[in-house]
């Protein structure tokens, strides 16, 4: 091997022959499996081969780590970091030659798995953001920053998922509960930089039928494919030339991602099984945020105004955050969008027949506002 | 067009004769026969499934490619692509939950499979 091992070599005798018990990946035969030494249940890894011996690394592990590995709830890195591990030399037939118990700290980075990475390509996170500045490390990540991410991802998405369902409503189809499409479960940190990484969400009744498995996953490509538009307009200024101006809610949707001018985060990569091409990484800097904010400038002072409403809530929507708002003051319905945090005033607002002041954007289209102020004009005593 | 005589009841009756886009992970800029040697010839994995042996570990999707290279970044970072006919030989899906696309290819006598390959770009 081009890489010495610096750890404590061990006694070969404790290691026995480190046959597979279960296979996790095979490639030109296993490359991770788990088998059973003297010491227990170990995580075995295939780092290296010089053409007559292979390198393992050998972790010690118990059910409940390689479950987490096998439901895509922990990375296979971080799987095999234990506070120890063992190398181990193995000829082709078998035969170990040679040992060192040391941790994953010495071995060279480039024959781990990349950090980050699941033991599965199907594991793999449907949406990844990660912000990159210089300073991000673990324990050195600001506040501002976690937010800018898990907004950045939350809203965007909604802003798509929204689009899409639109798209769904003309055609005459049920409208499924978009939050499903954005309010996605976590799959983890990493404080590479600082990334977020997002799952498809598993249902929490009955598993979906067949129908319904394959209309979530259209939806989520659907999703991916108009996100990829946005990203190859923001990112390619011939795209830009060609196709013109993008539609507004995906200008929207990169609003929420792009990184801001100032501050620590320099750019924003996202990537995602969901995309037309699952490995592709989207790098979006401060010059993909000065061509957004330019283009989203212009879009909103055609297409959107700001706007303060009052009227009554009805039609309450608690899945996807939405209400229609009657009995106005400008003698309009008014279909309303809002963020969480003002679930509780305006479903007491519904509950109780409390007239409400919005104010909020109003796509001047189609009336429909996206409310971004809430105020009970009278609250309950 | 015929496999090695030493090659007992291999491919297996299910393998069909190779047809479409194969994928694997090397080194070089240009793929070469020691990227395509199986583990038969390479002398590896004495007890595994002899048939298997003889044959070749490849990928149908180009994401589970690029997901091995991320796993193993020792085997290389090049991704080979090939797109192969029945001349070539056999392949068999011998994928898993591990490996969804895995695919075994069995290739005839005095076939150069490095030559069916080119570096994929992507």
């Amino acid at each position: 091997m081009d890489w010495a091992v610096k750890s404590p070599p061990i006694d070969i005798a404790s290691i026995g022959d480190l046959k597979p018990l279960e296979i996790l990946y095979e490639f030109d035969g296993p490359r991770i499996f788990l088998s059973e030494v003297a010491a227990g249940e170990v995580l075995c890894f295939l780092a290296d081969d010089d053409g007559k011996h292979f390198r393992f690394i050998a972790s010690p592990t118990n059910k409940n780590i390689i479950d987490k590995l096998k439901n895509g709830l922990q990375t296979l890195r971080d799987t095999l970091n234990q506070p120890w591990v063992w190398f181990i030399d193995l000829t082709y037939d078998g035969i170990p030659q040679a040992a060192w118990k040391g941790t994953l700290a010495d071995a060279p980075e480039d024959v781990l798995p990349e950090k980050g990475l699941m033991l599965w390509p199907h594991l793999e996170p449907i949406f990844a953001l990660r912000a990159i500045g210089d300073g991000l490390s673990e324990g050195n990540v600001p506040i501002s920053v976690i937010r800018q991410v898990i907004e950045g991802a939350t809203t965007s998405l909604k802003k798509i998922a929204n689009s899409v369902f639109e798209e769904s409503k003309r055609q005459g189809r049920k409208a499924n509960t978009i939050r499903q499409f954005y309010d996605l479960p976590t799959l983890g940190f990493a404080y590479n930089s600082f990334e977020a990484a997002f799952r498809v969400p598993e249902t929490q009744q009955s598993p979906l039928s067949l129908t319904e498995s394959e209309e979530v996953v259209a939806v989520f490509s659907k999703i991916g494919e108009k996100l990829e538009t946005a990203f190859d307009w923001a990112l390619d200024e011939k795209t830009r030339q060609a196709s013109g101006p993008l539609p507004i809610e995906l200008l929207e949707a990169l609003e929420k991602l792009i990184p801001p001018k100032t501050g620590i985060v320099r750019s924003i990569e996202v990537r995602g099984k969901f995309f037309p091409n699952p490995v592709a990484r989207y790098c979006l800097t401060r010059e993909t945020s000065n061509t957004v904010r330019k283009a989203l400038v212009a879009a909103r002072a055609s297409q959107e105004r700001i706007v303060k409403v009052q009227g009554l809530v009805r039609e309450f929507d608690k899945d996807n955050f939405s209400f229609s708002l009657r009995n106005t003051d400008d003698g309009k319905e008014h279909s309303c969008l809002f963020p969480p945090e003002f679930f509780d005033d305006l479903i007491e607002a519904f509950n109780n027949d409390g007239r409400v002041t919005i104010s909020g954007r109003e796509n001047i289209k189609t009336g429909e506002i996206e409310v971004s102020l809430v105020s009970r004009d009278n609250p309950s005593a | 067009m015929n496999f090695p005589a030493n090659w007992q009841n291999c491919p297996p009756d299910d393998a069909s004769p190779a047809a479409g886009i194969y994928f694997r992970v090397g080194r070089g800029t240009i793929p070469v026969e020691d990227d395509f040697r199986s583990q038969a010839e390479l002398g590896k994995a004495l007890d595994g499934d002899e048939c298997l042996r003889q044959g070749l570990s490849t990928l149908r999707e180009y994401a589970d490619a690029v997901h091995l290279r991320r796993v193993n970044p020792r085997l290389g970072s090049i991704i080979y692509k090939g797109e192969l006919n029945s001349s070539y030989g056999k392949s068999k899906l011998t994928s898993s939950r591990k490996s969804p696309s895995h695919t075994t290819l069995w290739a005839y006598i005095g076939i150069n499979k490095a030559s069916f390959f080119a570096v994929c770009k992507g």
